[in-house]
């Protein structure tokens, strides 16, 4: 079977009275591959997760997996199981039960239940906890007996909506990098919802980024992050420092903006074209600034004066806003810094740290 | 858990909590402590060797079960089809299976006998014979009267549950009616539970259908009446009384210590997730015609009425008649009933404003003991509470029958629960903070208590006016021994009328009692656009 | 708030409406507890309002129920007349002092044995009590047997089941039925030549009931009831007051009447309520309903009216067709409590 697409979503279409929940989606995931959905809520995300779930029926569009269409499978028949945010765990039944459920429908045999639970719940560690009611685990073991739950039928698809959104930091970092050594290990293809986009990043092959029911871009972690296609999804993934620049000259390896402080440097991709006259709308990284009481000596591409006018202390960064003039303000971030600086000051990146949003 | 009410002077909020005590002391605790004490030790014990009332209680124990079963089944399938199945006419079931609220439930009983007696609509048409008196025949009718509030009940359990919990058990495998019986009916159980006692106080209580349909099969407040109005036995029916309370008292105690502990209800913020996995296929469409079998059956009951308002001699002669809307120019208690259930209906949601305010929100030494007594007329069967205000205030210094205003109090007084547990509901799901962020605006107490508490509780007050309304217009148990000429109501009447084989008349006033109700109800969703299962709440 | 608002409004108004229609008739009033039909009832009632534009109200029970209503009050009535129910009742209460005296010239067209001498009550009209079969019934579920003639055949173990009558404690009827068996039995007993035929006669009277009781289904609350449920079939035979047999057979229900030798009967009585709201209207009503207009009236509902001048009801057999036993009015006022007592042990239902 072809590894491109063991899921395929196509035009999947829901409409919820006046709202359009999910608008003509499109998409594609290999096998054993890891893909997030991810926007702000309200967006959909969950809805197409039932939808491929088969707890909500679509108004239009197809989803596959392998050669399977799902649309007319009944919920019980579609071999994708799901972990819920609020975990769904049956409260009259204890943790080994709950685990069972789905074995014991498929008229799996008492010993070998058994084992498969016991398998998993290594698995998630949570050994020998089979006897306990739900009610008497915390949060973070919830969870677990969800994933566990959930893997013990062995599903073709594995679907998980926010599950980590209940947890407390510390633990969800934790949970996080656990969920993601337990994907690669069984290999289960995976569709998982978040609005987190750091989460995002750190578990999925590809994430697909909704708004308002719309797929904005589809790509790895990398592509979006280093060529977000608009201006939402850049602020969604964390960017900021949206400048509105025109277009001055062009060559081959650079591109010179002007800006009411000055002018710029951008890196030229080379299948990006720019005319000149264009405005367009810039971004900058704000960790790629660095920022200094005097004029940088090394020959960096820009270079801007600015004041300091707030700053906010992490204790691993800091993070600074600069009035570079005509009103506008970037946010540098330093990593590890020495002091903390205020009033005026030098700012600099390279011509890389300015990517290009879109044509205005 | 601690709500601030609106914090009024402070001598002043003390002054109304002492108020609202003293009322209760008067009118729920006097009543009971008046009858548990009127008779004597020997009177209970000719009561309970009597052996019409030891065939009394033996029949009372024997229904009880047997009915609350069935309402419960009816109400669970009923409850069930509506939420997990996508079945055509939703609408219009949900709509019949209130009905019966709407109306006195020995209406039934009525409809009934002019349906499948032997003279019956039915048992012409269908020819065939069968005994709908004795037992069978007020089991068949209480499993109507009374389903639709285990419908209600029920409903609240099931929407209760969190729908993820049935989809998680389809994605797992489960189909069809497997989700049912592995998860919902399991997490459902405690709520039946709760809903079984319920259900059976009100089975208990019955009297309006027992006596009408029941014949010589007597229960518990069949023989009460008897020995009152037969044997001008007082002592004994208060005796009877006693008896009557305790299995009631118990099934109450029951049911509210049930609700606090093992509860599977459970509330996640998701707004999508108030949909419910649905089923199909055969199960649909068996659930369809078993719906479809008991609204019909429901409609028909109504329907006979409406008929046999308008016909000469029922069984005989079918032919077209106005004679009997006469009784509606004379004393057919209409005006009086409906003046009783608005007096009664807003009695009971003013009192009960207060209350939930003044007893229920503040903290105070015996609190919890005067919460238990504003609940307590819950337990208390309409037959005991009539015989309690006949008694407590017949004699000097208290001497109100004979009037009006024994017969509203009473019946004010059985509808305070209610209210007042509907505006529970509502305070506590609001909490604390909103009159606390007025206060800390500036707004006087007074004006907290006036524009954000009232306004907040505005649906609690009308679906508990409307129902204490309903509830006082329908009533037979409580009134029957209040009444006096000139001051009768119309459940009274239309017994009196079937007592004296006048059907004609019986359904006339059934029928014009229906339409009022029917018309409120219109009235009040027409004012606030909620459905009728809004206002109908019961607990 | 403003919905809040109109919806209070609204109320408000209602409330006015609804107790201004319920009190605007207002004006004199005369309250009455009837043992009574409602069609009669409202024909007499309406005819007085007419002539007088005094409004009645009254409430409708059984005679024992309304009996036992106005013992309980005594003192102070919640109405001002008594109709109906056999005068038993009547002059019992007058024993007990709770009636007060009438003065109605009417009352003297009445025989004198059935009116008390000093005022208190009077008697106004008389029925037999007897038995009405469902004929159709009887044909269907019991081919061959016979309608009883007098009150041994109702004995018959082949009726157990399919008798239906009034229980003496509620239903007037119900005791003046005790009564009449005890007093035919004591004629026999004296024609026999017992020492103490009263005493025998009851003895034989319970023991008549305790066997009749076996074949009775249920003993109503109220007298008609048990002619409604025959008619319509409930029941094959019951035991009810002539008049209203009668008043059914008009409607057209496959049933009849049997009045057999030897019948209870009762003189229905009338008296006005010491103490009651309203004594000068319930006078003028006592004595309006003593009219020979008003028993007319009342004949139409088939009881044979007291009144010598007023003619007996149309299309019913004669009085003297009848051969009610006769008794003593006040040993049955006086045994009223102790023989339902009785029946509470004896019967129990």
């Amino acid at each position: 079977m072809n590894e491109q697409a063991f899921i395929r979503i196509e035009h999947l279409t829901k409409v919820f009275g006046k709202t359009i929940a999910v608008n003509d989606i499109s998409l594609t995931g290999k096998k054993g591959g890891f893909i997030t959905l991810l926007g702000p809520s309200g967006c959909g995300k969950t809805t197409m997760l039932r939808m491929i779930a088969g707890f909500v029926q679509p108004d239009e569009g197809r989803m596959y997996i392998g050669e399977k269409l799902l649309n007319e499978l009944p919920v019980h028949r579609r071999e994708t199981a799901m972990v819920f945010q609020s975990y769904a765990l049956f409260p009259h039944l204890n943790v080994f039960n709950n685990v069972a459920y789905g074995l014991k429908l498929r008229k799996v045999s008492r010993s070998k239940r058994k084992e498969q639970v016991e398998r998993v719940l290594k698995l998630v560690e949570l050994e020998g906890m089979g006897n306990r009611q739900i009610s008497q685990l915390s949060g973070g073991q919830q969870q677990r007996v969800a994933l566990s739950r959930a893997l013990a039928i062995s599903p073709r698809v594995l679907l998980m909506d926010e599950p980590l959104s209940n947890l407390d930091a510390k633990l969800r970092i934790n949970v996080r990098s656990q969920i993601r050594d337990l994907q690669q290990h069984l290999g289960i293809t995976t569709i998982y919802v978040t609005h987190d986009q750091e989460e995002a990043f750190s578990l999925s092959d590809k994430i697909a980024i909704m708004k308002e029911g719309k797929l904005q871009q589809i790509g790895t972690p990398w592509e979006i992050y280093h060529n977000p296609r608009n201006q939402f999804i850049a602020d969604f993934i964390g960017m900021t420092n949206f400048v509105e620049v025109k277009v001055e000259t062009v060559d081959n390896s650079n591109v010179v903006l002007n800006f009411p402080g000055g002018k710029l440097i951008m890196f030229r991709e080379k299948n990006l074209k720019f005319l000149p006259g264009q405005n367009i709308l810039v971004t900058i990284r704000s960790e790629g600034i660095r920022v200094n009481k005097h004029i940088p000596v090394s020959s960096d591409d820009n270079v801007l004066k600015g004041e300091i006018k707030q700053h906010s202390y992490t204790g691993k960064t800091v993070k600074y806003w600069v009035n570079v003039g005509e009103g506008i303000t970037l946010s540098v971030e330093s990593l590890n810094p020495e002091k903390i600086l205020t009033g005026k000051v030098y700012i600099a990146f390279d011509k890389s740290c300015i990517y290009p949003i879109s044509i205005r | 858990m601690r709500i601030n009410c609106a914090l009024r002077p402070f001598d002043l909020q003390r002054l109304v909590t002492i108020l609202l005590i003293f009322l209760l002391i008067i009118f729920v605790l006097f009543p009971v402590f008046r009858i548990l004490l009127y008779p004597k030790l020997k009177d209970y014990m000719i009561m309970l060797s009597h052996p019409g009332s030891i065939r009394a209680i033996k029949h009372s124990f024997f229904i009880v079960p047997l009915s609350t079963l069935t309402v419960l089944c009816l109400g669970y399938i009923f409850a069930y089809a509506q939420h997990y199945t996508n079945m055509p006419g939703k609408k219009i079931f949900k709509f019949l299976a209130l009905l019966p609220i709407l109306s006195p439930p020995f209406i039934i009983a009525l409809s009934w006998i002019m349906l499948f007696g032997p003279h019956g609509f039915i048992t012409n048409f269908l020819g065939i014979r069968w005994n709908i008196f004795g037992w069978r025949g007020l089991w068949m009718v209480q499993s109507i009267a009374f389903f639709p509030y285990a419908y209600l009940l029920i409903t609240g359990v099931l929407e209760g549950i969190d729908s993820n919990l049935e989809f998680a058990a389809g994605n797992l495998g489960a189909k069809g009616l497997r989700t049912f019986w592995s998860i919902t009916l399991p997490l459902s159980s405690p709520g039946l539970v709760n809903a079984a006692l319920m259900v059976a106080i009100y089975v208990f209580a019955d009297f309006g259908n027992p006596i009408l349909i029941a014949g010589g099969w007597s229960v518990l407040p069949t023989e009460i009446y008897r020995r009152v109005i037969g044997y001008n036995d007082l002592k004994g029916a208060a005796a009877l009384c006693a008896v009557l309370l305790v299995p009631t008292l118990i099934l109450f105690l029951a049911a509210r210590k049930g609700l606090s502990s093992r509860s599977y209800v459970t509330i996640t913020g998701s707004a999508i997730q108030t949909e419910k996995p649905l089923v199909g296929g055969i199960t649909k469409w068996l659930l369809f015609g078993f719906c479809s079998f008991f609204s019909l059956l429901i409609l028909l009951v109504y329907g006979t009425l409406a008929v046999g308002a308008f016909t000469e001699t029922w069984g005989i002669n079918w032919s077209f008649t106005l004679k009997y809307w006469r009784v509606l120019r004379g004393s057919s208690g209409l005006s009086n009933s409906l003046l009783l259930a608005l007096l009664a209906g807003l009695g009971a949601s003013f009192f009960s404003l207060f209350a939930s305010c003044f007893i229920y929100k503040r903290r105070f030494v015996g609190k919890q003991f005067w919460d238990f007594i504003t609940l307590l007329p819950t337990a208390i069967p309409g037959i005991f509470l009539g015989i309690g205000f006949l008694l407590a205030f017949n004699t000097p210094p208290f001497v109100l029958t004979g009037g009006l205003v024994i017969m509203v109090l009473s019946l004010l007084v059985w509808n305070i629960p209610l209210a007042y547990q509907a505006n529970i509901a509502i305070l506590e799901q609001i909490g604390p903070e909103i009159e606390e962020a007025a206060l800390n605006l500036g707004a006087s107490p007074m004006r907290v208590f006036g524009n954000i508490t009232v306004p907040l509780l505005r649906t609690s007050l009308l679906s508990s006016f409307t129902m204490g309304f309903l509830r006082a217009a329908t009533n037979l148990s409580i009134i029957i021994f209040l009444i006096s000429p000139g001051r009768t109501t119309a459940t009274v009447q239309i017994l009196a009328s079937v007592r004296y084989a006048e059907l004609g008349i019986a359904a006339v006033l059934a029928t014009v009692l229906f339409a009022l109700a029917l018309l409120i109800v219109g009235i009040m969703y027409f004012l606030t656009k909620k459905s009728m299962d809004m206002f109908v709440g019961v607990r | 708030m403003s919905k809040i608002r109109i919806m209070l409004l609204m109320l408000v108004s209602l409330l006015l409406v609804v107790t201004f229609v319920s009190s605007s008739a207002s004006g004199e009033e005369v309250l009455v507890y009837a043992a009574f039909d409602e069609p009669t009832l409202r024909a007499i009632t309406d005819d007085f309002t007419a002539s007088t534009g005094i409004n009645v109200k009254w409430i409708q029970g059984g005679a024992g129920e309304l009996f036992t209503r106005i013992r309980a009050e005594a003192g102070r009535p919640g109405a001002d007349v008594f109709l109906g129910g056999s005068i038993i009742y009547h002059s019992l209460l007058a024993e007990e002092g709770l009636l007060a005296i009438a003065e109605a010239p009417n009352a003297a067209a009445i025989p004198a044995k059935f009116k008390d001498p000093e005022g208190y009550w009077f008697g106004w009209y008389v029925a037999p009590w007897g038995y009405v079969i469902n004929t159709k019934l009887l044909a269907k579920e019991l081919p061959g047997v016979p309608e009883p003639k007098n009150w041994e055949d109702i004995l018959d173990p082949v009726w157990q089941g399919h008798v239906l009558s009034g229980h003496p404690a509620t239903c007037g009827g119900g005791y003046d039925f005790i009564i009449s068996q005890i007093f035919r039995y004591k004629r026999l007993a004296s024609l026999f030549g017992f020492e103490d035929p009263l005493a025998a006669g009851e003895k034989a009277a319970w023991s008549w009931f305790e066997t009749f009781e076996k074949n009775v289904t249920v003993f109503n609350t109220a007298c008609p009831e048990t002619i409604a449920l025959i008619a319509q079939g409930q029941g094959i035979i019951g035991l009810s007051w002539a008049n209203d047999i009668l008043v059914w057979i008009q409607k057209g229900y496959p049933i009849k009447l049997i009045v057999p030798p030897d019948c209870p009967y009762a003189a229905g009585g009338l008296s006005m309520i010491k103490g009651g709201p309203n004594p000068g209207t319930a006078a003028e009503f006592v004595n309006f309903v003593l009219s020979p207009e008003s028993q007319a009236i009342n004949a139409k509902a088939y009881r044979w009216p007291l009144n010598p001048e007023v003619s007996p009801p149309e299309g019913a057999p004669s009085w003297e067709s009848f051969t009610p036993v006769m008794y003593d009015l006040k040993w049955a006022g006086t045994n009223k409590d102790r023989l339902l007592d009785e029946w509470d042990k004896r019967i129990g239902r």
